[in-house]
């Protein structure tokens, strides 16, 4: 039942009451209270820009294959005498 | 009669309608005109105290707006009542455009009823910018904004201190106050005053760490000459929604992509057309498939013209792209003969790419096509062109031959005598006194095609080899004789008219010989290289073992052998290339000539030390690296070379050498700790940040390498502590410095030792070890009792948490663990908080999984 009640609750929309409620104090909300609000940091220069390097999209094509030859398929059989 | 008092009603109606137009954005039209109304009545009512009314208004208002600034963001009522603020200021506007001149209301020029509300309203919001609730510092950010997005004009001084306000919250501690801030910003970017703004808003969206700050200036900031360069630089930004973005904001703002410059355009596509997220790709194909067509009329030769066809690495792709998207364009393509009969540079790319673009479909070929006889006339006639050009025209000219060539490749070579003329046409070609590299590579690609077999191929190939130097050897002893005639006339006249000068004409006679023959040795010089490039091209196209193959034997001995004694760098680094790639052919070979490979590579030369290597990997991955290490002279000095050349200080060297270790390790060819640990400590050393192709490499190797196979995962987790206290040692001498912090390291180390991402597969029996962890858990406790610096100690603590330990690690390795962490609490305790916690963590998610006291270890298993 109790689990039944907080679900209807959660359902209500928030509303914000104009009509009757208390009025907030403007020195309270527009208050700094001395805190720290600022991150210096960010103002610092990046030194990447946040940019990907070139992407020179490795694949197993690239493992697989001679440097010489990059067309050529490498295929089971060896080249040598036993 | 009386007019009713609207001050009266005041605090009543305000209210009312804030309350209402928080329900739905749909009443909001209507509740704006209402509220004006009721304003301007304000405003009218001044009780002989000169804009008493309209302040009282004004008062009220804000007493309302207070009520959702405490509130945070997301919540949709607020953010309705945000959104009528905006709508009303907007309607206000335009009620104050309506009225154009009417000065009923007007005190001076610049003070009208909406200026004073809105300049109240700003400065009431500014009291706030600063306070220490985030969500009020957020909401005033948002709704300054907002406003001043709906008005017209801003008094000077408010605007000055919007400016200074405003600026300081791009750097608030939130980022969503750092959005909502430019946002705002954005709004006050406005031609020489705001210049400064723009400034700080481009810092913001290179520096900014959250892709949703960097977003919203890439989003709101005016696009113009000096913005946009630093716009097209996000198309490599580290977020992908931002690269798309770059692309969907410049397809609805730029026009005509004329504006910009020909190096701007290639460098949009080749970001975009090569981006690895699908959503950017497609964004940059729209671009350029209907924006940038549409503003070239649909015309794809109108639109080449305006792509660097000639010396663009990114046109191909992008044509390839539009016929991609836009078949019905590719319809209306017609290459008749007149097309042809009237080349031009980009009317020659746009067939090359189609027939590439229709390469699979030989119908389409046919119907576009001339038959080989007629295209053979083609490049005849366009090599005529080419040779008669004048300078400023020769790289077009080329340009032309050069497309024409690769097209010949799609030829159907079905008939006799086409392949005969086309046959004679190239060999022609090849004769020239100077013939570009890429037209080489293209005829030694046809003339392949024209041949019946390898053998064949090998015997006209030779024979074309042998007739250029001969046709070289020719001219130079023609041409030395007229000289020697020419002179020898010049000299004689010279003696009848001046007699007593004789001596110094036989001097002058000797000074042209030692000129002709510094012009033969160049000339001999660049044959010989042009002789080299076309060898290098057959041998990429052979397969066949040289032994069966005598004219490959004649063009090695004649071509590249004695050139390997060059002193011209580029002939013997080319003569080392194609020795390599003659090796793949011929084992023997490889035996006599691999020393001089070992020993290129250990030469202090970058280019010559880079190839030697190359063709030693391709070699060892030709015949295996065992078979190479017991049969091939030399061989056993692979291991050795590659580990010197993995402390190479040539980025290019150490990249290839890394590169080629890859290619071994992933062939299972190598197997060896030491050189995968020293991988593992070139991909996170600082020295290797900026050596982006042996970062990439290993980024891809890694993960590939231990996930595919038990044994090599083993390889990782046998080197995983030792690479990391390597790591964390150079971490501490480096004080911290650009390295990247050893506890993202280990998480990277851990991910590559993860045995459930080892692929399973049906064919192998290998049996995964899912308690592994557990092994390198121990060895961190070991190195615990070892290490003293306190803030490594911490580091190896916070690692044990990252492990995967459960109960597959087996009775014997929990013994193991609780032993060691109990005698490490004794015997080297641990000082900080933070360490103490992190063990302890560790200790009891241990005794989850084996919570019996454990039984003494013996000797042996310890």
């Amino acid at each position: 039942m109790e689990g039944g009640t907080r679900e209807k609750k959660k359902k209500e929309p928030v509303s914000i009451n104009f009509i009757d409620s208390e009025d907030l104090d403007e020195r309270i909300i527009f208050s700094s209270g001395g805190s720290i609000i600022n991150a210096p940091k960010l103002a610092e220069r990046v030194s990447h820009s946040h940019l990907l390097p070139e992407d020179m999209h490795f694949s197993s094509k690239n493992l697989l294959n001679l440097f010489l030859k990059p067309q050529f398929m490498l295929n089971s059989k060896r080249r040598y005498e036993a | 009669m009386p007019r009713e008092n609207p001050l009266s009603s005041l605090s009543l109606f305000v209210p009312q309608i804030f309350q209402d137009v928080q329900k739905t954005v749909i009443n909001h039209r209507k509740n704006a005109v209402v509220l004006r109304k009721f304003q301007f009545q304000c405003s009218q009512f001044n009780d002989d105290n000169h804009n008493f009314g309209e302040n009282e208004f004004n008062k009220e208002f804000v007493r309302n707006v207070n009520k959702i600034l405490p509130v945070k963001k997301g919540q949709a009522n607020a953010e309705r009542v945000i959104t009528f603020i905006a709508t009303f200021v907007n309607y206000c506007q335009e009620k104050e455009n309506e009225r154009g001149s009417d000065s009923s209301d007007t005190i001076d020029n610049d003070s009208t009823l909406l200026s004073r509300f809105t300049g109240f309203l700003l400065r009431h919001f500014l009291k706030g910018i600063e306070a220490k609730d985030k969500n009020v510092r957020l909401r005033v950010c948002q709704l300054i904004g907002l406003v001043i997005d709906s008005i017209e004009v801003i008094d000077g001084d408010l605007y000055e201190h919007l400016k200074d306000e405003l600026t300081k919250r791009l750097l608030d501690k939130e980022s969503s106050i750092r959005v909502k801030a430019v946002e705002a910003c954005s709004k006050l970017q406005c031609e020489e005053i705001g210049k400064d703004i723009v400034e700080k808003l481009l810092g913001i969206m290179q520096n900014d760490p959250i892709a949703e700050v960097r977003r919203a200036v890439l989003l709101n900031i005016d696009l113009n000459e000096n913005t946009i360069p630093h716009i097209f630089d996000r198309t490599r930004d580290a977020d992908a929604s931002i690269r798309r973005d770059v692309y969907v904001r410049s397809s609805e703002e730029i026009g005509d992509f004329r504006v910009l410059s020909i190096e701007t355009r290639e460098k949009l596509l080749r970001n975009g057309l090569t981006d690895r997220d699908p959503q950017v790709n497609k964004a940059c194909s729209n671009f350029l498939a209907y924006n940038w067509v549409q503003h070239a009329n649909n015309n794809l030769l109108e639109l080449l013209k305006r792509i660097d066809v000639v010396g663009s690495n990114v046109a191909q792709d992008a044509l390839l792209t539009i016929f991609k998207s836009r078949p019905d364009l590719m319809q209306t393509l017609n290459f008749d003969e007149s097309f042809w009969e009237s080349l031009t540079i980009e009317s020659v790319f746009l067939v090359q790419v189609f027939c590439e673009f229709n390469k699979e479909d030989e119908n389409k070929l046919d119907e576009v096509l001339p038959e080989v006889s007629k295209f053979a006339l083609y490049i005849q006639k366009h090599i005529n062109l080419m040779q008669e050009a004048f300078e400023e025209d020769i790289v077009s000219c080329e340009f032309i031959v050069g497309q024409l060539l690769i097209i010949s490749k799609f030829l159907d070579y079905g008939d006799e005598i086409g392949r005969r003329k086309m046959f004679n046409l190239l060999r022609e070609v090849l004769m020239l006194n100077h013939v570009p590299d890429d037209h080489i590579e293209s005829i030694v690609e046809v003339m392949k095609k024209l041949s019946i077999d390898e053998r064949d191929f090998a015997r006209s190939m030779a024979e074309i080899l042998n007739d250029i130097r001969e046709k070289i050897e020719t001219e130079n002893d023609q041409g030395y004789k007229y000289q020697i005639e020419d002179e020898l006339s010049a000299s004689i006249l010279n003696l009848s008219i001046r007699s007593g000068s004789s001596e110094r004409s036989m001097s002058t006679i000797d000074s042209k010989f030692t000129l002709d023959d510094e012009d033969r040795k160049l000339t001999t010089k660049i044959t010989n290289i042009k002789c080299l490039n076309i060898v290098r091209y057959i041998l990429e196209r052979s397969e066949e073992s040289l032994r069966n193959n005598p004219s490959m034997y004649g063009i090695l001995n004649e071509f590249i052998l004695p050139n390997l004694q060059s002193p011209e760098p580029m002939l013997h680094e080319l003569s080392i290339h194609c020795l390599g790639l003659s090796c793949l052919l011929d084992q023997r070979l490889t035996d006599d000539k691999f020393g001089l490979f070992i020993y290129c590579a250990g030469l202090t030369n970058p280019e010559l030390q880079n190839k030697a290597l190359m063709v030693i990997f391709d070699i060892v991955m030709m015949y295996s690296y065992p078979f190479v290490v017991e049969n091939i002279r030399q061989g056993d000095q692979i291991l050795e070379l590659l580990c010197a050349c993995l402390h190479n200080e040539n980025p290019v060297v150490l990249a290839t050498t890394v590169e080629g270790i890859a290619k071994l390790m992933l062939s299972q060819m190598i197997y060896d700790k030491n050189i995968l640990k020293e991988l593992v400590i070139l991909y996170f050393d600082v020295e290797t940040a900026t050596n982006t192709r042996l970062r990439q490499c290993l980024s891809y190797f890694f993960p590939v390498y231990c996930h595919s196979s038990v044994e090599n995962q083993r390889l990782m987790l046998q080197i995983f502590v030792p690479s990391l206290v390597n790591l964390m040692d150079e971490y501490r001498q480096l004080k911290n410095k650009e390295m990247i912090p050893p506890l993202q390291i280990a998480q990277q180390l851990i991910d590559w030792a993860d045995p459930s991402k080892v692929v399973k597969s049906e064919q192998n029996e290998e049996i995964i070890e899912y308690g592994a962890h557990a092994d390198i858990a121990i060895d961190i406790i070991k190195e615990l009792f070892r290490e003293t610096n306190k803030e490594l100690r911490k580091i190896y603590c916070l690692v044990l948490n990252k492990l995967n330990i459960d109960e597959s690690a087996g009775t014997l390795r929990f013994k193991k663990l609780t032993l060691l962490t109990g005698n490490l609490k004794t015997k080297k305790p641990l000082i900080d908080a933070v360490s103490r916690n992190a063990l302890k963590k560790f200790e009891d998610s241990i005794l989850r999984f084996y919570n019996d006291a454990p039984e003494p270890l013996n000797d042996n298993e310890l």
